[in-house]
């Protein structure tokens, strides 16, 4: 099965997802680690330099990339009038304690004080 | 080119920050432009080491992180404060907040990982950097995961500890994983009384890696206690050598 085969199905096989973890670079399918490791690495790849190193035309490489924003693992920004991808980072999920112990915190740590 | 360089460690109190903030100065003592970042939100130190006071600290990665400054603001230039030799390059150290309402904050809103990417990224081309220094809190978590994937060069601190070595494992094949072109060990804090050819051989057969020194315990810089620079208070010490080893290995 070629690269473009398989990355089809990792794609399909995943569900939507609000933004990528950097935990999720270790567990992802191999395809998908491969492509999401190399756009974090340099920060945003555009769609010349992805199709290249994934070895497809930049028409495959697109359809690619299409579905994984669609999967919401990366986004596409403007840099100098081209399209780039970049990683779509989900937020660091706050700390779930009770809001009795945040609040009793805040009561600790009120900045005012400090 | 510039280069992105982690410190890390699976444990605590292997010895990061000083290691980073050594290397740092050794590495703008040879002229180069040095970024260090305090990625150990929750409980950071390295400005300790730098000199810079919580009250002199004005913008820290924090501000950065809620959308208050761009990080190039956070950037606070340590090079003139050190004491000892002049420094001929530039180190600019980014903080991370020592008050504890603003660590309690950070735990409780969490941040935009990809903030944190750019900020990296955009330290380096902003400041004009030759290097960025990311001092990282022991240990696997977002943080430290991020660093290491978009670091060109990994160093994993250990000790000659069990637990170190078990946990040094668990961070060798996570390095792996992400793809760190390159990885150094470096074991510190090892007794005198260790034959420290074997200890390096030993480790880089262990973990199939290379180890770039190993550092002998050191009653002064453990009398210092992360009060300065060891390379700059202790310029001919053995281990200022070994640091000079590291840093050797990582820029070449």
């Amino acid at each position: 099965m070629g690269l473009f085969d398989r990355l089809q199905d990792e794609i399909d096989a995943r569900g939507r997802q609000e933004g990528l973890s950097p935990i999720d670079l270790l567990d992802l399918p191999q395809g998908l680690a491969t492509i999401a490791k190399k756009i974090v690495r340099k920060n945003g790849m555009s769609l010349t330099e992805i199709a290249e190193d994934m070895g497809q035309t930049p028409t495959e490489a697109q359809a690619v990339l299409d579905e994984l924003v669609a999967k919401g693992l990366i986004r596409r920004v403007e840099v100098n009038e081209e399209i780039w991808y970049k990683a779509h980072f989900a937020r660091k999920a706050d700390k779930k304690l009770s809001l009795g112990v945040w609040s009793a915190l805040d009561n600790i740590l009120d900045p005012e004080r400090d | 080119m510039s280069k992105i360089i982690s410190i890390h460690s699976f444990r605590g109190g292997t010895g990061k920050s000083n290691t980073t903030a050594n290397i740092t100065t050794l590495l703008a003592a040879q002229g180069l432009k040095v970024g260090v970042i305090d990625t150990d939100i929750q409980s950071p130190g390295i400005h300790v080491l730098f000199g810079l006071d919580e009250d002199a600290m004005g913008h820290s990665l924090n501000d950065y992180l809620w959308g208050k400054c761009a990080i190039e603001e956070c950037a606070h230039d340590v090079t003139t404060t050190l004491g000892g030799e002049p420094i001929k390059g530039q180190i600019y150290l980014i903080p991370s907040s020592i008050k504890a309402g603003e660590i309690a904050r950070v735990l409780r809103e969490g941040y935009d990982v990809g903030l944190l990417n750019d900020g990296f990224h955009d330290l380096v081309e902003n400041l004009n950097l030759d290097v960025l220094m990311i001092d990282t809190h022991p240990g696997l978590n977002e943080e430290t995961l991020l660093s290491i994937a978009i670091s060109d060069a990994l160093v994993i601190i250990l000790r000659p500890d069990q637990q170190d070595y078990q946990g040094t494992g668990v961070t060798v094949e996570v390095a792996r994983k992400l793809n760190v072109p390159r990885l150094l060990l470096m074991v510190n804090k090892v007794p005198e009384v260790f034959n420290f050819a074997d200890v390096q051989k030993r480790v880089e057969e262990t973990y199939n890696s290379e180890v770039a020194a190993v550092l002998p315990h050191s009653d002064e810089m453990m009398t210092l206690a992360s009060a300065g620079i060891f390379v700059l208070r202790y310029p001919n010490h053995k281990v200022t050598q070994a640091l000079k080893q590291v840093a050797t290995k990582l820029m070449a």
